[in-house]
């Protein structure tokens, strides 16, 4: 497979030291899945800083220039560091080199790239950050007391910043003054009033640009005998396995969801059931209450005209004689 | 050297207790490191006293008690190493603590955080990750057991307490919220955060350190404080929350702890077998242990359960499956009951053997309805006792091997029928499985063996071994084949090459095998590592009987450039083609003649180690045996793995670990 150098000078604080090489390598990687992207620097890991945000890059003061071409199909440079564009003149002329958001790229090695890529990777930094966590890292800065509470304006950094709270910074901004065309073109990105230089290219001539340039890797890894057909292969059978996968998987649902509706269904049904024996219990329910109410008032009534009968005369006048009657009997 | 790391503490007062873990931190951890102290304003003094005296760290005051996550991400904004390290004052690291953690990310570019697991005083554990309920609760799923059962795994939350993290992760996460008051849940939410930008977080057991857990706040301001930021912490991801299940009442509903526990894993496999596999012993462990593999592989973040029917030596072998991720299981009196305790959980249930498939698999299956089912053969168990049958001289033996094979026969039908997906080894078992269950998707996979570029040839090699296990009892296949090997194939054999000596390898020689050891015989026994006793060997011979199923001792003997001489049940399914006239003879005498042929004529031999190993590349590779692992694990309707993007450094840089430095997830 083929492996990409990503040249930049991310062991310096700037913000486009930090942002170009990123946006490149996320770019690539989306156009060159599986490919091997490397971030270098002049002193890499050797010489970390709090604005490196954490990133490792190789080393490339380690390396001679054989070696440099020899680990990578094609190398991006990506950075206006003078020791890091010597060094990329020096690399075997058919090791192809693509300066890519360069300000000035020297004669010499514009005559020996492959193409010079002129538009700003900064265009396209909410591929590399979390545009959601910006007014997060505004919150903190403002917790921290480095951010004023309400509108700010932005004209300098102050130093030793990691890149994601520059960003954040200028995301806050109401205005941004600089002098720093890669501010300017993270300022387009964000939507946020910059007064600087005009950023160089639009978000079509990058995208166009990174089109070409993963275009060349694949050319040249071809050239250079790399099996895209191999690989294409792969990525055809690891579709093809994926698509069945899905598929099988779908059947699955269905039949899960048919062992789970199964049960479901005849609890459904015996819920019909127990309502529809509950609707006849409750009309017999109703039916006895009326029987009852009727009985109920029959009796009222039975009683009503029994407790008349013992309320006349004739049974109480002749009340003394029946008892003594009822006595003399025994 | 530069550093990779830099501890970050944030202290609010308690400054004993920050120079105490300074000073054991000094002790046990070897690489170089930085310290960052943020002190939140402590009352006390401490951060006074830790700025003046406080060498080899820096120590950043904060005007006021903004708390943790304030501290956290102060203290991180002064960091310029790739990692970073949150440690509460109150833990206690150990000897050796720091190097599982780095290798750790050094190996899983796609890991933002690893976390070591958090141990009482007493030495059980205290947390070995979280999991976080729909609730918005956390429980410690392990607390207050030993650590021997825990495994390495993606975890839902680790706690901030002790935790190595990727500086571009935290950063590209946003870092901790400004949302929270002074302290708790801060780090949920990073976790949330972290995931939520495509990171994981996981737990290596191979590291423990102590956490005391002395608060610096009073028990009811704390309550108050988790209440308060519970509720934040609730409003922030209610997406998130809403998937899960609550965390109060796990104890009386047991499911939803696996559930919770598991729920992050892309799928959920339970794997059912005799034992934990011992593949150093034989008896098809080899083959489980490979399979077990194939699924551990295919995706680390799947959750891996192998189900140990008996604890043979499980608590010696166990281990080094904890240590590639898989849950091991075993010691289990009530298999259904274990399975309701985790009803619903598994995407797949995968049963090896007959037996268990009774005895385990059926009852297990019953609470997992979801759960593709899988019936792994591994052999046609009834194959044998046929075997014996028609070998059997007396009736009643005969009548007894007939009433076994029956029964296993039957076992194995319903296997088969049971199982959404089959796995047998050879395709002539698979073919017998498609006709008796024709539901089934049947599939072939067998065994990986590496073939090395290089062998040791002819002239290298001398005499003949016999290698497989004996299960430490009589009459088993392998005790009737070296048996019958050294009572009617080796003395003819020595007749004609009087210096011909023969070597038994294998674990656990039956008494009738170590009755055997002598001047032409030599009882090796168990080896760790047998290839070496097989590229030594001129000859691998099996004259086995009885047995089902690729044996994988040939497929090692293929691998290792070493021909065998076997009976047409040996080599079942081993692909021989034109090789198999020059390895395969029914009787004794046959034996004789082709390992005679074979020892005196160097050019035969050579042309069947070449077409042996041609073979084994071609059958037993490792990738084949990945293809066809992975048609299995689609059948099941599990996607094959995709690679993560990859973001290498060239791997100059000395590491933890020495190999490559991954840099990017």
């Amino acid at each position: 497979m083929g492996a990409v150098a990503i040249w930049t000078s991310a062991d310096q604080p700037g913000l486009g030291d930090q942002l170009l090489g990123r946006v490149i390598q996320q770019e690539l990687l989306a156009r060159l899945p599986g490919w091997r992207m490397t971030l270098c620097s002049p002193d890499g890991w050797r010489r970390p800083a709090v604005a490196d945000g954490g990133l490792v890059a190789e080393p490339l003061r380690d390396r001679s220039p054989d070696e440099l071409a020899a680990a990578a199909t094609l190398t991006v440079v990506c950075s206006d560091d003078p020791f890091t564009l010597e060094l990329a003149t020096r690399l075997d002329p058919a090791h192809p080199v693509v300066p890519f958001g360069v300000r000035e790229v020297p004669a010499v090695l514009a005559a020996r790239a492959a193409f010079v890529a002129e538009a700003d990777p900064a265009f396209l930094l909410d591929h590399v950050v979390g545009l959601e966590t910006l007014p997060v890292r505004v919150a903190q800065l403002r917790q921290l007391g480095e951010l004023p509470d309400g509108d700010y304006d932005v004209s300098e950094f102050p130093a030793g910043v990691v890149f994601e709270d520059r960003l954040a910074i200028l995301s806050g901004a109401r205005s941004v003054t600089t002098d720093d065309e890669h501010v300017a073109a993270a300022c387009a990105a964000l939507g946020v009033s910059c007064v600087g230089p005009a950023p160089r290219g639009s978000v079509t001539e990058l995208r166009d640009e990174l089109d070409r340039l993963a275009a060349l890797a694949e050319k040249t890894l071809a050239e250079q005998g790399g099996d895209l057909g191999t690989r294409m292969a792969v990525l055809a059978e690891e579709n093809h396995a994926l698509r069945l996968a899905h598929w099988l998987l779908r059947e699955r649902m269905l039949v899960e969801r048919q062992r789970l509706v199964e049960p479901l269904a005849e609890t459904w049904r015996e819920r019909d059931e127990a309502v529809d024996e509950a609707a006849g219990l409750r009309d017999r329910n109703r039916e006895l209450a009326r029987q009852n109410e009727e009985l109920a008032a029959r009796l009222a009534h039975v009683e009503s005209e029994l407790s008349a009968w013992q309320g006349t005369k004739l049974v109480r006048w002749t009340r003394p004689l029946r008892d003594a009657y009822g006595k003399a009997r025994g | 050297m530069t550093p990779r790391i830099t501890f970050v503490l944030v202290s609010y007062g308690g400054r004993e207790l920050v120079v105490r873990c300074l000073e054991l931190l000094a002790e046990h951890t070897p690489q170089p490191y930085r310290v960052i102290v943020a002190d939140s304003a402590s009352p006390d003094g401490t951060g006074e006293w830790l700025e003046k005296n406080l060498t080899g760290a820096t120590v950043l005051r904060m005007p006021e008690n903004l708390g943790f996550g304030a501290g956290g991400n102060l203290a991180v904004r002064h960091a310029d190493t790739e990692l970073l390290c949150f440690l509460n004052a109150d833990i206690e690291v150990t000897e050796g603590w720091l190097e599982p953690l780095l290798s750790f990310l050094d190996t899983r570019p796609e890991a933002a955080a690893v976390s070591p697991v958090l141990l009482n005083p007493d030495g059980t554990v205290q947390e070995a990750g979280s999991v976080i309920g729909g609730d918005g609760w956390c429980r410690a799923v392990d607390a207050g057991m030993t650590a021997g059962p825990v495994f390495t795994r993606e975890v839902d939350y680790a706690s901030a307490a002790c935790l190595v993290v990727r500086r571009k992760a935290f950063l590209a996460a946003g870092g901790f919220s400004p949302e929270y008051e002074i302290a708790y849940f801060e780090d949920v939410d990073l976790m949330l955060s972290l995931r939520a930008h495509g990171w994981q977080t996981w737990l290596e057991p191979a590291s423990a350190v102590v956490h005391e857990r002395h608060g610096s706040s009073s028990s009811e301001r704390a309550n108050e404080l988790m209440r308060l930021n519970h509720a934040t912490f609730v409003k922030r991801w209610p997406a998130e929350l809403a998937r899960r299940a609550p965390v109060v009442g796990l104890d009386e509903h047991p499911h939803r702890k696996w559930w919770l526990r598991d729920q992050i894993a892309p799928y959920r496999v339970l794997l059912i077998d005799d034992r934990v596999p011992q593949p150093d012993r034989g008896r098809g462990d080899g083959r489980t242990m490979a399979v077990v593999d194939a699924w551990r592989e295919a995706d680390p973040r799947a959750r891996v359960t192998f189900f140990a029917v008996s604890p043979e030596r499980a608590e010696q072998v166990a281990p080094a499956l904890a240590a590639k991720g898989i849950e091991v299981v075993y010691g289990v009196g009530d298999p259904g009951r274990w399975s309701r305790e985790r009803a619903g959980l598994y995407d797949v249930v995968v049963v090896f053997r007959p037996h268990n498939f009774v005895g385990y698999g059926k009852p297990i299956a019953e609470a997992q309805p979801q759960a593709v089912k899988v019936y792994d053969a591994e052999a046609l168990f009834h194959r044998r006792p046929e075997q014996h049958f028609g070998t059997a001289d007396e009736v009643r033996d005969r009548r007894a091997w007939a009433v076994q094979a029956d029964l296993l026969r039957q076992q194995e039908v319903d296997a088969f029928t049971w199982a959404d997906v089959a796995v047998c080894v050879s395709e002539e078992e698979a073919h017998w499985a498609r006709r008796v269950a024709p539901g089934s998707s049947v599939h072939v996979a067998c065994y990986p063996a590496h073939v090395p570029d290089e062998v040791p040839g002819f002239a290298a090699r001398r005499d003949i071994v016999f290698f497989g296990g004996f299960d430490a009892t009589p009459r088993t296949p392998n005790e009737f084949a070296v048996l019958e090997l050294a009572g009617e194939v080796l003395p003819p054999l020595r007749e004609r090459h009087p210096d011909l000596r023969m070597r038994v390898v294998g674990a656990d020689p039956s008494p009738a095998v170590l009755a055997l050891d002598g001047p032409a015989i030599e009882v090796v026994g168990k080896v760790p590592d047998p290839r070496p006793l097989l590229e030594s060997a001129l000859l691998h011979v099996v004259p086995m009987r009885y047995g089902a199923g690729v044996k994988i001792k040939f497929v090692d003997s293929m691998a290792a450039g070493l021909p065998f001489v076997t009976t047409p049940v040996g080599g079942e399914g081993l692909h021989l083609g034109w090789t198999a006239r020059h390895l395969i003879g029914a009787s004794p005498a046959e034996h004789v003649e082709l390992c005679h042929k074979l020892l005196t004529d160097p050019v035969l031999w050579t042309e069947v180690q070449q077409g042996l190993m041609e073979i084994c590349r071609i059958h037993f590779s490792p990738a084949e045996f990945r293809r066809r692992m992975r048609d299995v694990l689609v059948a099941c309707a599990v996607p094959p793995a995709v690679p993560p993007p990859r973001i290498f450094k060239c791997g100059s840089r000395p590491s933890a670990t020495g190999g490559p430095q991954a840099v990017g997830g």
